[in-house]
């Protein structure tokens, strides 16, 4: 299966299935239709949410986490969406290298939480902050595939979406 | 038993160390470094500690993060 | 059996994994690929003011790559859009055959040949001048076009068809600029270059999107405050752009109300007493707002009434912010200003320009390294190729007017006219061009390098010209807007199809070789220009040329002894070389850095008695214009309570026709969004991804929302480069009544949920 991400609020992996009646409400609410709803296993039933962000990501509207009738996906707010942390590799980002001599800046003009998830150190040096939620939007547009987003349940330690 | 298929995207100039450090661990097949950065390798370990093993390899040094591309569980296999 | 059903599963698992190493499809994979190239060509970046220079890798018959030219301004570095040009030139839609609409307007486009197709427009321009005369055809040209089409055009029109309707959409962009350095020091210009970001020890950055609009300048400007951290910016932007993220300070003031500020920041210069009588005793004129001469004293009763207090009444900057900006400037060893469309695109751009400049003059921050004020250019070739060859209404080569009976008569014997043949009346200019079509004045237009039915102001009301006069267009790519108003359609030969000059924001002409043959049946444009010349009945000895640089030589030759003075840039020189700055009235001349400037302008005298020397002036000295605040066209009302203005992405070039054919730009802005402050989307009920209905006294539309604090509680913004959504029908098109500039920045708009 290509890299997903669970929508925002989502628990962490066992609660999640646990709760997930496979109703799509969800995905149904999208506003940008990246919600898909498909089986964990094969054979195995309705499904859960996935964003596959390479695919199309996560723009954070938090319809989904509103609408989910059983909890599975907590109702929070953008900052607190929990989906994962995003991972910039400067060993390959262009604005790192100083002799490719292109210009980037792509994963922080579309972060939707512009200048807080990812800030451009002095101006001009993309860099990830605590305050990424993993929404997928960098990992999407990014011309170059060298940030990726750690989906949340992937986390040492923090197995659980954003909601408490 | 599950058997696993997965990527690790390793940091930069990482992968070559990694990929070694992996082949130690019991139950972890490699198949080279890929583009660089990815590590193809194959987890076999009982169900219920699967998914621990993968935390473990997530949280080696120099591992960005693993894509889990394929798991099969059964509950017998000939060995 | 020799296959286990566990190693069976173990290796599908391994394939799996290894299968899915997937690889980017990626415009910029070739863009560092040296080993697959047989040569590189120089040239200049096809997008915006700042002129990159670039190599173009050719293999073959094909270009395949494009990267930064180390030796130019941007050693080397390009932003996104610059990198990816490859694509563009491959294009799926490029138009590679003339077309012609046969049934008349609405009926569809066919393949023609360019013979028919040059007749077609050739008769129709005939019909339209024996009906009307010389002025019932017209040429809108583009600041992207290359200087020798400009010039050409220009040479055309007004010298062989003997009309003034001769104007281009550096109206809509730089108009103001011009004006302002027109008033202000008597040549249009910038005195500075880029080289003043190096040198300067405060930035004072207003009404520009630097890192979007200019982003290899922006990054300059990063890595001066990044290696200097001493070095202050003041950023002045309505929005809190990644622009004025970097900044010490960022004043957000209502848009419109930036007359104030400066005037604000002035007053507090001349209380603290840190403005420079010295100089401006030597170098400045006072002037009223209507022309009339005065003292300084009057320039000091003038701005009393603007004290920080009434500054921040009007414009909701804090009073301390407006005293802190007034010492940054002034205090610091060199105060550079850069500016662009927030300035210029306003009503009274041309005074907003002015009293950019009198900070300059009150405080002698000019003329010395990193000290001026360097307006930045939006188009690539605005400065070289339509300001400085004269390609607009009221103008002609070189500085010179159409008014003025001295420059008329200089033209007709460079060019070898009659007497008399030049028309000493302005012609139209755009947004009036338009108007003229729509009442079937102008009859017959020809459209080069530009996309008027996306870019005008007030499209519902404008495109009306476009309905009803002939339009003969060249255009490169299939989904420009205007071509559903073109009767005849010419393939020009795109960027480095052909070879030519661009001249930018430094007053840097460099030149773009041809690094590939034009594709299909694609033509030079100064070869579409002649061809139709001549069967519109134009005397073909007035263009006797054979290619680009014959034009170049003669424009060259033109500018020798001009305050435009170029003579030293020959082709070979240009050539050899990674763009020149002018003045360089000498081949061995290397180019000037600090215009006006004794010792570093060739233009003024080794033995004048000052250092600096305002040349375009009669008396040698530069204007402070004593210029009142005023509101923009149209403010923010009950009825409708918000300010909504427009500009750029960064991954976009204004409409898309050419970015939107590379994926990656086309992925990460795929099409226009409204940007809503928090507390705005709150009390609208509006979330992230709404639609959200723009409502002005022209239009009506529909955006997705996109809350972020960018833009202050009052003001939204959307984007104007998505063809399905053409913003520009919701504006206004009010002018500047000097420059003739439109006020695409400011107009009063309604906002609410779509139900």
């Amino acid at each position: 299966m290509p890299p997903f991400l669970r929508p925002p609020g989502a628990r962490s992996e066992k609660d999640m299935k646990a709760r997930c009646v496979s109703c799509g409400l969800c995905a149904a609410v999208c506003n940008y239709a990246c919600i898909e709803m498909t089986p964990d296993h094969i054979f195995f039933g309705g499904g859960t949410p996935k964003i596959f962000q390479r695919k199309s990501p996560c723009f954070l509207c938090m319809k989904c986490s509103a609408v989910c009738p059983t909890g599975a996906l907590g109702n929070v707010s953008m900052e607190e969406a929990g989906m994962g942390r995003a991972c910039l590799d400067r060993a390959r980002c262009v604005d790192y290298r100083r002799n490719t001599g292109i210009m980037c800046w792509t994963c922080y003009e579309r972060c939707p939480l512009k200048g807080k998830a990812i800030v451009l150190k002095n101006g001009y040096l993309p860099e990830v902050t605590e305050r990424c939620v993993g929404c997928g939007v960098c990992e999407y547009v990014c011309p170059v595939a060298v940030i990726t987003v750690t989906p949340a349940r992937d986390l040492p330690g923090n197995r659980r979406g954003g909601n408490t | 038993m599950a058997i696993a298929g997965f990527l690790v995207h390793a940091e930069a100039g990482q992968s070559e160390r990694l990929e070694a450090e992996l082949a130690e661990i019991p139950g972890i097949s490699t198949f080279g470094v890929h583009r660089e950065c990815y590590i193809a390798a194959v987890a076999e370990a009982p169900g219920n500690s699967m998914e621990d093993l993968l935390h473990r390899v997530h949280g080696m040094d120099g591992v960005l993060t693993v894509y889990v591309t394929s798991m099969t569980v059964e509950d017998e296999l000939v060995v | 059996m020799t296959v286990s059903r566990r190693k069976f599963l173990k290796g599908s698992a391994a394939a799996l994994a290894l299968g899915m190493v997937g690889s980017p499809a990626c415009a910029l994979a070739a863009a560092g690929q040296e080993e697959s190239v047989d040569r590189w060509v120089k040239g200049v970046c096809r997008y915006c003011g700042t002129g990159c220079g670039v190599l173009v890798g050719v293999r073959g018959d094909r270009a395949v790559a494009v990267k930064g030219d180390p030796d130019n301004h941007n050693a080397g570095l390009l932003c996104l859009k610059g990198a990816m040009l490859i694509p563009v030139i491959y294009a799926e839609d490029r138009i590679t055959e003339p077309m012609i609409r046969r049934g008349g307007k609405g009926s569809p486009l066919d393949k023609a040949s360019w013979d028919e197709a040059l007749d077609f427009a050739a008769g129709a321009f005939r019909k339209a001048m024996d009906a009307g005369g010389p002025d019932a055809v017209a040429y809108y040209g583009s600041g992207q076009a290359l200087t020798e089409e400009s010039y050409l055009a220009n040479k055309i029109w007004k010298a062989g068809f003997r009309t003034n309707n001769v104007d281009g959409n550096p109206r809509l962009c730089m108009a103001s600029a011009v004006a302002g350095y027109l008033t202000t020091f008597g040549k249009d210009e910038p005195m500075g270059t880029y080289n003043d970001m190096d040198a300067a020890t405060c930035f004072f950055i207003i009404g520009s999107n630097t890192s979007e609009a200019h982003p290899v300048l922006f990054r300059r400007i990063a890595q001066r405050k990044e290696s200097s951290p001493d070095v202050k910016i003041i950023v002045a932007d309505p929005r809190r752009t990644n622009t004025s993220r970097i900044a010490d300070l960022h004043l957000s003031f209502v848009a419109g109300t930036d007359l104030a500020l400066l005037n604000g920041m002035a007053h507090v210069i001349i209380r603290e007493e840190l403005d420079n009588p010295r100089f401006y005793s030597r170098y400045v004129n006072f002037v009223t707002n209507d022309g009339k001469p005065c003292a300084f004293e009057d320039y000091k009763a003038f701005l009393a009434e603007y004290t920080p207090e009434k500054v921040q009444e009007i414009t909701g900057v804090p009073a301390a912010d407006v005293i802190r900006a007034a010492k940054l400037f002034a205090e610091s060893s060199s105060a550079l200003s850069l500016w662009c469309m927030g300035i210029n695109q306003r009503t009274r751009g041309v005074w907003a320009n002015n009293l950019i400049h009198n900070l300059h003059l009150l405080t002698g921050q000019i003329g010395r390294p990193g000290a001026s004020p360097l307006s930045l250019t939006g188009q690539p070739n605005a400065c070289g190729g339509v300001r400085d060859t004269g390609s607009l209404a009221h103008l002609l080569p070189a500085g010179r007017m159409v008014a003025n009976e001295k420059h008329r008569a200089e033209m007709e014997e460079f060019w070898g006219v009659p007497k008399g043949t030049i028309q000493p009346k302005m012609g139209h200019h755009t947004v009036a061009l338009f108007e003229a079509m729509a009442k079937g004045d102008v009859k017959a237009v020809f459209i080069h390098c530009t996309n008027p039915a996306h870019t005008l102001p007030d499209l519902n009301a404008l495109t009306k010209g476009l309905e009803t006069a002939f339009v003969a267009q060249t255009e490169c790519f299939m989904d420009a807007e205007t071509l559903k108003y073109a009767d005849v359609v010419f393939p020009a030969a795109f960027w480095c199809e052909t070879e030519g000059v661009y001249g930018c924001t430094e007053r840097r002409y460099a030149l773009t070789e041809q690094a590939i043959k034009p594709m299909g049946n694609c033509r030079p444009t100064v070869r579409i220009l002649m061809d139709f010349a001549e069967k519109a009945g134009v005397d073909p000895r007035l263009f006797p040329y054979k290619n680009a640089a014959d034009i170049w030589e003669e424009w060259r030759t033109l500018s020798k002894g001009s305050p435009y003075d170029f003579y030293g840039m020959t082709r070979a020189r240009l050539k050899k070389e990674s763009g020149i700055k002018w003045p360089c009235p000498t081949e061995d001349h290397p180019g000037t850095n600090l215009r006006y400037v004794r010792g570093e302008d060739p233009l003024v005298p080794v033995n004048h008695p000052d250092r600096l020397f305002f040349y375009g002036r009669p008396d040698g000295k530069a204007n402070i214009f004593l210029r009142p605040y005023q509101p923009p066209f149209e403010p923010a009302d009950k009825d409708y309570p918000f300010i909504l203005t427009t500009g750029r992405v960064i991954d976009h070039w204004h409409t898309a026709t050419m970015t939107g054919k590379v994926p990656e730009l086309q992925k990460a802005y795929p099409s226009a969004f409204v940007e809503i402050n928090p507390v705005d989307a709150q009390k609208l009920g509006i979330s992230n991804g709404d639609r959200v209905v723009l409502e002005t006294r022209r239009d009506r539309m529909t955006f997705p929302a996109r809350i972020t604090d960018t833009c202050m509680p009052g003001l939204v913004f959307c984007p104007f480069f998505d063809k399905n959504k053409l913003v520009n029908r919701l504006f206004h098109h009010a002018v500047d009544n000097a420059s003739k500039e439109p006020e695409y920045k400011i107009c009063a708009t309604r906002v609410y949920k779509q139900a």
